[in-house]
């Protein structure tokens, strides 16, 4: 494998486990545990590594300084993740703010990343209807991961969201943009330090923590949909895919914990790998490459 | 049905043999404009051709195959001539469907987010036998202003009695200026891109 093939597979992957490692490290020590805490850490983990990983997908910070494009501002999004788990942990008894919040952050965000998409596809309404009805979305399923990582404390959730993400990223690749899955896969990684540190201290959950994984795993499924060629099937597959994994290991109370882990990674390949699938394109002439 | 319209040009080759096809226009001197003219770009003899080194060792060719715009020449005063072109950025075409849905994708040209690369000149000033064209390129969502060297191919009458100019803009782009960034090191896409722009436009005199 040549040397620049090497750099782009592993550049992703290395920095955000790096600095999610960093950035979780202080949980470690017994006592810093509490949820506030570790929704402020976790969130700084998952903002902050992904958006390492997307800095050296982008070529460093020259290639954010001036955001045009999707990729680009996907940089952002994992910055302005880690500052939504700030928010939230700063919001955490006021619950009616904390909401408030969220679809107003999430809100604002698709804004500025789907412009084009508000300039040259939706017409009159649609963009109103269409920028609400994936705002609620979104938040609904942040909120409903908030509460499955509340009642299933330990490294299932991490590992379902990773596995989740890196589907997603298999996904985003096939379907005409190595960058973005690119990005995805540094999500990914920097879930796996969580995932560590939730298997070391199962008194640590993710709840509070998910705002940069909501996010940027949004941003980067619109993205993959309106600026490459994810169709929206595949999207919606791969969407729907934390919150299957999500509910399996809610709904399987009676099966050992690591069975229910195993179900969990079982529905989110289906969901995933059907998305791959979908996403697939043949083409009848000889690799470019 | 393609291959039916190229085979048209070819078929009549030969009548170019006889003596009413073979009439030359006059010469680019005797017809040239004595003021600023604007004639539309003929899409179908224009091309925007590009070359990109690929890891190093040879050059890959691709083209646009659908611009517009238009341009404005006065050959005695370079200063009022002007070009404007446009180009659908999802009309990439490098003999290889796969990699041309590649390059149309956010990795590269991402043409659902910005569907048009277009250049608008601001200067244009005598260079030699030719021109400097001075003017905005915007590719990407970012525009810069570059300087290219023009040719002037030619000016005259077609068969049908419109008048007819041609030129050639060639110049090298860094795609890293317009924030593309996926492989572009000079291992393996590049360094720079060498863009050829063959214009050629036409009016009703």
């Amino acid at each position: 494998m040549s040397s620049a093939f090497l750099k782009a597979a592993l550049g992703g992957i290395v920095p955000p486990i790096a600095v999610s490692s960093l950035c979780l490290a202080p949980l470690l020590r017994r006592g810093d545990g509490t949820p506030r805490a570790a929704g402020l850490y976790g969130a700084l983990a998952l903002g902050l590594g992904a958006a390492a990983g997307s800095l050296f997908v982008l070529g460093g910070f020259e290639g954010v300084q001036r955001p045009v494009s999707v990729l680009q501002r996907l940089f952002w999004v994992g910055g302005i993740g880690a500052a939504a788990g700030v928010v939230e942990a700063l919001l955490a008894k006021r619950t009616l703010l904390r909401v408030a919040a969220r679809l107003a952050i999430t809100g604002g965000l698709f804004y500025w990343i789907l412009g084009f998409v508000r300039e040259h596809q939706w017409e009159g309404n649609e963009a109103v209807m269409w920028m609400t009805g994936l705002t609620l979305a979104t938040c609904a399923v942040w909120t409903a991961l908030d509460a499955i990582a509340k009642r299933r404390p330990g490294p299932g959730l991490p590992l379902a969201l990773c596995a989740a993400v890196s589907g997603t990223a298999g996904a985003l690749a096939i379907s005409g943009s190595g960058s973005l899955g690119q990005t995805a896969g540094a999500l990914a990684a920097a879930l796996g330090p969580a995932f560590v540190l939730c298997a070391l201290r199962r008194d640590v959950t993710l709840e509070r923590a998910l705002a940069p994984f909501a996010l940027l795993f949004a941003c980067l499924l619109l993205g993959g949909h309106y600026a490459a060629d994810l169709p929206a099937s595949a999207a919606l597959l791969c969407g729907a895919s934390p919150l299957l994994a999500g509910l399996v290991l809610l709904l399987s109370g009676r099966l050992r914990p690591w069975l229910a882990v195993v179900a969990a990674l079982i529905v989110v390949l289906a969901a995933t790998g059907g998305a791959a699938w979908l996403g697939y394109t043949p083409t009848p002439d000889n690799p470019y490459y | 049905m393609k291959a039916t319209f190229l085979a048209i040009p070819a078929a009549l080759a030969p009548l170019s043999l006889l003596p009413f096809w073979s009439a030359e226009p006059a010469p680019a001197a005797a017809t040239a404009p004595a003021e600023a003219h604007t004639y539309a770009i003929d899409a179908g003899h224009s091309a925007v051709i590009f070359r990109v080194k690929h890891f190093g060792v040879g050059y890959t060719y691709g083209r646009f195959n659908e611009l517009g715009g238009s341009v404005t020449f006065d050959e005695r005063n370079p200063a009022a001539s002007s070009v404007e072109i446009e180009v659908k950025a999802n009309s990439i075409d490098s003999n290889s469907e796969g990699r041309d849905d590649h390059l149309r994708g956010p990795d590269f040209l991402s043409s659902k987010e910005f569907p048009l690369i277009t250049f608008k000149s601001s200067k244009v000033e005598k260079k030699g036998d030719g021109y400097a064209v001075t003017g905005d390129l915007s590719l990407h969502g970012v525009s810069k202003t570059i300087t290219v060297d023009a040719e002037h191919v030619g000016t005259g009458p077609d068969p049908w009695g419109n008048e007819r100019v041609g030129f050639e803009l060639k110049f090298d782009i860094e795609p890293k200026d317009y924030e593309i960034r996926y492989m572009t090191d000079k291992d393996t896409l590049g360094p720079g891109i060498g863009m050829i722009v063959s214009i050629e436009a036409s009016r009703k005199p």
